[in-house]
């Protein structure tokens, strides 16, 4: 028997077995190494998400191997969405756009990444950022009991505050003068209700459904007239106080007293403020500045384009909120994440995204930016309110039940503007439920 | 020798049939069965998703004492059965009356018969946005007929008893056709010979209508109003469009009240229980109508 053979039916069968074998793991190699990040980003549909999208090829040139997958969700259903999500560590997002209110539960839940390593690591100007919205990336500014390091969970990404929205033209007309504070806002919201046909005095959100605003235009109103939150750090409600109890008067008075605000205003919800006042249909509202500039000053959109003010609010407080992105704790792609919210929330995306799609700008730079200024010439009042903002969840951030108070003192707030219960009754009412509901929810005994 | 081979040829038969139905009883026990079970039992748990730190106590029935007592919630079930008695008594009587109608061959039944069904197949939250758009006070268009026909614009989403009417009507215009084509789809299917027996008796129309069209229909009046009852009083997308429950609590359901309890406030535990609590008060009405009905089930 041939000794080569009897080697050769052992060598070759050996010798294929460790080609294949290279070959398969060649190929293993090469198929990992052409494999691309996928980035899952949730985002409320619309402008923002629309803008975010803008970004992404530029990105994703820039980072060859990352594919970044932007997911709009409406705003109706994004928190349960994001949060079921979230808590079911379902891997379905890598990083989430949310606000301050979302943004609880899911810091208390530990389910967002802290980034502060990051921001340290990399080249961020975190101190670029306005100063609300740098604190809504803590939930207080400062170390807090759901925050107990004061970890930053997120970087700004649009920013909003509600300004002080008159008709420039009906001013001119009937000798008005920018309010100063809430008496002479007041003197001319009636003073427009009653010379000019047509047009009510002021416009606010009636309606008690959840996505409506009826707790921010009430605050607008009594953080300037010495009001308070709706709990403070100890977990107390304080919603009957004189302050709260002369800005719901004001709000009734104008309803009931002076029929200043247009029938229906109970329906009202975010988008039917705008509306009026695009109509020319009412001449006063509060409204958060940035979402609603666009369309206010879009002829097409408009008919009062041009004819409209917008001034800090009278006294100077403001409701302030806006958007972060956050990095979601169960990503497997941590530094591709930060690299994609680095880039979106940069100086020169920012500046672009605010200009182009009307979002909110996060950075102090960009708002002092001269392309910025002609475009917005209210930008100075903007970084003021900006810079000064009221975040209404921050007196107590810790509170994970938010949502529920919230809406305890819309329902309360709108019982007492349209008189089911006395504005005074109604402030109770929402002490009541508030103590309530913390109880329920373990705060307090 | 051949009953043997038989027996044994029926045994495997069977025991394959059972084989075949393993995947369907595992899917059904994960999707159906599984999380009814987890929720009744987070039903007695005082839990939060988003509240994990603050732990998951067991509670017993607190959650269940709690939903009876809740003034909140004890308003949303008074208006639920308000929403349901007047939206299907009136879907009920409509769906007969057009059945009736359409019943018989007439040019172009088949254009109605489609035409009619049309809101049966449109998504709740699109007909709540544009039933919204239409109410609203002031550039809705209904308020603006009522207008030009010389009554002051009327506020239905902002007055309590109107906003009830608003949905209700929505209800009524978006379920009437379901009904009318499952009693148009009986009235096809009924004998003709009591109705001759009834003319050579000399009975006038009412009369044949009264007693033979309707007792011959009752079981399919009872699966319409069983059917109907259970879904109205699960009704959501509607009411959550169109007022979200306001003005103040005047329109808020059972089921918009259990949403905002379980996706708003993340009372998971509390939500549960609510759910359960509907679910019962569900099955006793659909036991009472049967009952009340005197229908056996083997005719629905």
């Amino acid at each position: 028997m041939n000794k080569n053979a009897g080697n050769n039916r052992v060598v070759k069968p050996v010798a294929s077995l460790v080609m294949v074998m290279i070959l398969t793991l060649s190929l293993t190699v090469t198929a990992f190494a052409a494999a691309r990040v996928t980035l899952n980003v949730a985002m409320e549909a619309g402008r923002m998400a629309d803008a975010a999208k803008s970004v992404v090829p530029e990105f994703e040139k820039l980072h060859p191997d990352i594919k970044v997958n932007v997911v709009p969700l409406p705003y109706t259903t994004m928190q349960q969405k994001v949060m079921t999500e979230l808590t079911a560590k379902s891997g379905a997002y890598d990083i989430i756009e949310s606000h301050f209110l979302m943004n609880v539960p899911f810091v208390a839940g530990d389910l967002l990444l802290p980034l502060d390593k990051f921001i340290k690591e990399s080249n961020v100007d975190f101190g670029d950022f306005v100063k609300s919205m740098a604190d809504q990336t803590t939930l207080a500014g400062k170390a807090s009991k759901i925050n107990p390091k004061g970890s930053i969970y997120g970087l700004p990404y649009n920013s909003d505050v509600m300004m002080f929205i008159y008709r420039v033209d009906l001013y001119k007309k009937y000798g008005l003068g920018v309010p100063k504070d809430w008496r002479q806002a007041v003197n001319n919201i009636l003073k427009i209700n009653g010379s000019e046909k047509g047009v009510y005095g002021f416009v606010f959100s009636g309606a008690r459904t959840d996505n409506s605003h009826a707790i921010f235009d009430f605050y607008n109103i009594a953080l300037n007239l010495g009001g308070t939150l709706p709990i403070n750090d100890e977990y107390s409600p304080r919603m009957n106080t004189p302050g709260n109890l002369e800005a719901l008067k004001i709000l009734y008075e104008l309803v009931n007293k002076y029929k200043a605000t247009p029938p229906g205003v109970e329906e009202y919800r975010y988008a039917e403020k705008n509306t009026a006042i695009a109509q020319g249909r009412a001449a006063h509202m509060t409204q958060w500045m940035l979402s609603c500039v666009k369309s206010l000053e879009d002829p097409s959109e408009s008919r009062v384009s041009g004819k409209i003010g917008y001034a800090a609010m009278p006294g100077g407080k403001a409701i302030s909120g806006g958007w972060t992105v956050s990095i979601v704790g169960t990503t497997k792609h941590p530094k591709e994440a930060f690299e994609f919210i680095k880039f979106l929330t940069n100086k020169k995306n920012n500046l672009k995204l605010a200009l182009e799609f009307g979002n909110g700008p996060v950075r102090k730079s960009v708002i002092l930016d001269p392309e910025f200024k002609k475009a917005y010439p209210f930008a100075q009042a903007l970084l003021e309110g900006l810079e000064g903002g009221v975040n209404i969840f921050a007196a107590a951030p810790d509170v994970a039940v938010w949502p529920e108070l919230t809406d305890i003192v819309n329902f309360a707030l709108t019982d007492g503007i349209f008189g089911r219960l006395s504005p005074q009754d109604a402030l109770v009412q929402a002490d009541k439920k508030l103590k309530d509901a913390l109880h329920q929810a373990g705060y307090v005994k | 020798m051949r009953d043997a081979v038989k027996r044994l040829s029926d045994f495997v038969e069977k025991r394959i049939a059972v084989l075949f139905m393993i995947p369907t009883i595992i899917t059904l026990g994960l999707v159906l069965f599984f999380p009814l079970l987890y929720s009744l039992t987070i039903s007695f748990y005082r839990w939060s998703v988003a509240r994990p730190f603050l732990g998951k106590t067991f509670v017993f029935f607190q959650n269940y004492s709690k939903a009876l007592t809740d003034p909140a919630f004890l308003v949303a079930i008074r208006n639920t059965f308000v929403f349901t008695f007047f939206a299907v008594a009136v879907e009920l009587i409509l769906g007969i009356a057009v059945a009736l109608l359409l019943h018989g061959n007439f040019k172009g039944k088949t254009f109605f018969q489609t035409a009619l069904f049309l809101p049966v197949v449109t998504t709740p939250v699109a007909v709540g946005i544009i039933w919204r758009i239409l109410f609203l006070t002031d550039v809705g268009l209904i308020p603006y007929l009522f207008q030009l026909a010389g009554f002051e614009r009327v506020t239905f989403l902002s007055s309590p008893v109107l906003a009830m009417v608003a949905v209700i009507f929505v209800d009524i215009w978006q379920t009437t056709p379901f009904a009318f084509t499952l009693i148009l789809a009986g009235l096809s299917s009924l004998p003709s010979e009591p109705y001759e027996a009834a003319m050579i008796d000399g009975a006038t129309s009412w009369q044949r209508f009264f007693y033979v069209t309707l007792p011959l229909l009752k079981p399919v009046i009872v699966v319409v109003l069983l059917i109907r009852v259970m879904d109205a009083f699960r009704v959501f997308d509607t009411i959550y469009i169109l007022t979200g429950g306001g003005p103040g609590s005047a329109t808020e359901s059972v089921s918009t009240f259990t949403v905002r309890t379980a996706f708003q406030y993340f009372n998971t535990g509390y939500a549960s229980a609510l759910a359960y609590v509907v679910f019962i008060i569900i099955a006793v009405m659909s036991y009472l109508m049967i009952k009340g009905f005197k229908i056996e089930t083997s005719e629905l």
